[in-house]
């Protein structure tokens, strides 16, 4: 051995002794988040199932009275299934629409493109509260007075830009000679579309479908210019009772939408078995 | 192996007349005219951008021409869609669909003309016998070699039983040994099957070694069509000459034209070579000399012989290869290697020459 082998050892042990330092403290930080993102979350679970009507935490008992007194309010069953049906309505049309405006942008060539684009992507910028101003007096100029039908339409502008985005990045990635070759073996240009297209995009279309959902879904400041009372949203359902009462219902309903989430979610899982969406979420 | 379902002897004639087709202010494809007869293994060859590719795609409906047009079997094609077209395509990227098995692969072609399950089942599974692929039915593309993928790629296009069979230089990413092995396997299958066969490739190697019939394109235009023997001892121009096989091109001025010969001043000697047709006496012509034709003396040699001096000698197993220069020429020569006879050394000066039919004049551009 040489004498350079002592030093040598040194600089090991130094370097393990930093990489040991280094993934402990990449485990702290991602506790750390990971314990910021779920502890309000734990917190409304908690609280849903407190034995009083006032604001305290931790709660002196614990109850299902506000599971039950949330299951009489018929407004929030209402809104509930108005809220489902908006979304579902907007996600689909989304989807179609999105898939349609990607392949544009994508395959075709045509003047203004980038403008298009910039055009498609521009309801991210723009603060939701404008457009909710601008869809009020645009449907109101139409003589409709809110409903589920503008809010539907106002959440399908809203949501497009995620699907454009995400089928766009999809569509850039697939090899065209596949369609050729498709369309070479017999299929015509739908069919092509419908066995060659889309199953390669099944996991963007998941992927954007369930984003689609869950932003339409929580959808306040531009929904609330175009609903009457009698038609709301869940969110804004959720934000007049708060305005009214500080009991822990909004708590109760709080926790089933996470579990109506989470099952959205094991749904999609489920959907797109053996795609990208399993990887990406880490199978 | 099973009977099979693909039958033989109905390949297409495919014409294609006067096919131009830019893009943008390229022309890709050059006023290109080509006759294909049915059941015939036909190579276009070519350097990468000759436009070869494109003539393929021309006839297999994916691109629109600017002008000309495409007949099968004498029916003229207009801009009918790949999809109505009785040609089955093998892309030089394959382009196997990576969302399906082996299986759902092959059987995609029959699925799409809704035929029974049934049938479909057993003209999937004779294709897959003819490619020499069974048992590989539910594998993923991912899990495949580059020979099977190869391979199924060919029994997707086979299974609908073209009447034409385009190739785009679908053996390009195997390596040497699976290559050579596929062209073997690719020319028996054309022989049984009677399938037209239209193959790009620009390995030359390739394109003589399967073909019938070689078409040579270089900048859109096709140059030369002919047997693969007869272009390599015909060539009609230089970039022909040299593409195909190893060329000695020798510049000069013609002499006289006799019975199909001409003599070509270079140099300090005269040589011979047969004449193409359209050399008269003092024009400048080339002369086109395959390496193995050149023949070494250590003096003397027949009257007008050029005189050179070795540079190189390289050997490489049957045959001695020497490079020579003089006369303002530089030449390879490659004469076979017979164990235990004299050799020169380089910096010996010989002189060379060659029988006049072995040599072929291919005129000046």
């Amino acid at each position: 051995m040489s004498a350079a082998a002592p030093a040598e050892l040194a600089i090991a042990i130094r370097e393990a002794r930093a990489e040991r330092l280094r993934d402990g403290a990449l485990r702290a930080i991602l506790v750390l988040g990971v314990t910021f993102i779920l502890l309000p979350l734990a917190i409304v679970v908690v609280y849903s199932f407190s034995s009083v009507a006032y604001g305290v935490f931790p709660p002196p008992g614990l109850s299902l009275r506000w599971y039950s007194h949330l299951f009489g309010l018929a407004p929030f069953r209402g809104a509930f299934v108005r809220s489902v049906v908006i979304a579902t309505a907007a996600t689909g049309v989304a989807l179609v629409a999105g898939f349609l405006c990607a392949l544009a942008l994508v395959r075709s060539r045509f003047p203004g493109k980038e403008a298009l684009r910039g055009f498609l992507l521009s309801p991210i910028v723009i603060p939701k509260i404008v457009l909710g101003v601008g869809w009020f007096i645009f449907f109101a100029r139409l003589g409709l007075q809110g409903g589920v039908v503008p809010i539907t339409l106002a959440h399908i502008i809203v949501v497009l830009p995620f699907v454009v985005n995400i089928l766009a990045a999809n569509l850039v990635g697939l090899d065209e000679s596949i369609e050729e070759a498709a369309q070479d073996l017999g299929a015509s240009p739908l069919r092509v579309l419908w066995h060659v297209v889309l199953p390669q995009i099944r996991s963007g279309l998941v992927i954007s479908g369930l984003l689609s959902f869950i932003v339409s879904f929580d959808q306040v400041e531009s929904s609330i210019f175009l609903t009457r009372g009698e038609n709301n949203t869940l969110p804004i359902e959720m934000f007049l009772y708060m305005e009214k009462w500080q009991d822990p219902t909004i708590a109760a309903l709080s926790a089933l939408l996470i579990l109506f989430a989470a099952a959205v979610l094991a749904a999609a899982l489920l959907v797109s078995r053996g795609t990208n969406l399993r990887r990406m979420l880490g199978r | 192996m099973s009977e099979h379902s693909v039958t033989r002897g109905h390949g297409a004639d495919v014409e294609v007349r006067a096919v131009t087709k830019r893009f943008g202010p390229v022309a890709a494809v050059d006023d290109v005219s080509l006759t294909v007869r049915g059941g015939e293994f036909f190579s276009l060859l070519g350097p990468s951008g000759c436009g070869k590719t494109t003539t393929l795609r021309v006839i297999g409906g994916f691109e629109r021409t600017d002008a000309g047009e495409v007949f099968i079997d004498g029916r003229p094609m207009g801009q009918t869609p790949p999809n109505r077209r009785p040609t089955n395509i093998v892309f030089q990227r394959l382009a196997l669909f990576p969302h399906y098995t082996v299986y759902d692969n092959v059987a995609f072609g029959l699925r799409m003309q809704r035929l029974p399950d049934a049938e479909v089942r057993r003209r999937t599974r004779d294709a897959l016998d003819l490619v020499q692929l069974p048992g590989l039915e539910n594998r993923r593309i991912s899990q495949l070699s580059g020979g099977q993928q190869q391979r199924v790629a060919l029994a997707r296009a086979l299974v609908n039983e073209p009447r034409v069979l385009l190739l785009d230089e679908p053996l390009s990413a195997l390596d040497l040994k699976l290559r050579l092995q596929m062209q073997e396997e690719l020319k028996r299958l054309q022989h049984r099957l009677g399938t037209t066969f239209i193959y790009v490739t620009h390995d030359q190697g390739e394109a003589l070694a399967m073909s019938d019939r070689v078409g040579v394109m270089n900048a859109g235009r096709l140059l030369q069509v002919g047997a693969p023997m007869e272009i390599y001892e015909r060539p009609t121009n230089r970039f022909v000459a040299n593409f195909i096989g190893d060329a000695n091109l020798i510049d000069g001025i013609a002499g006289g034209v006799e019975r199909g010969r001409v003599t070509v001043r270079v140099g300090g000697g005269v040589v011979g070579a047969r004449a193409r047709g359209d050399e008269h006496a003092g024009a400048p012509v080339t002369v086109c000399v395959r390496p193995e034709r050149l023949r070494l003396h250590a003096s003397g040699g027949p009257p007008g012989a050029l005189r050179a001096r070795i540079e190189d000698r390289a050997f490489s197993g049957y045959v001695i290869k020497y490079r020579l220069a003089g006369d303002g020429l530089r030449l390879h020569a490659a004469v076979p290697y017979v164990g235990g006879a004299p050799l020169f050394e380089v910096g010996d000066e010989v002189t060379v020459a060659w029988d006049p039919d072995q040599a072929v004049s291919v005129g000046r551009e």
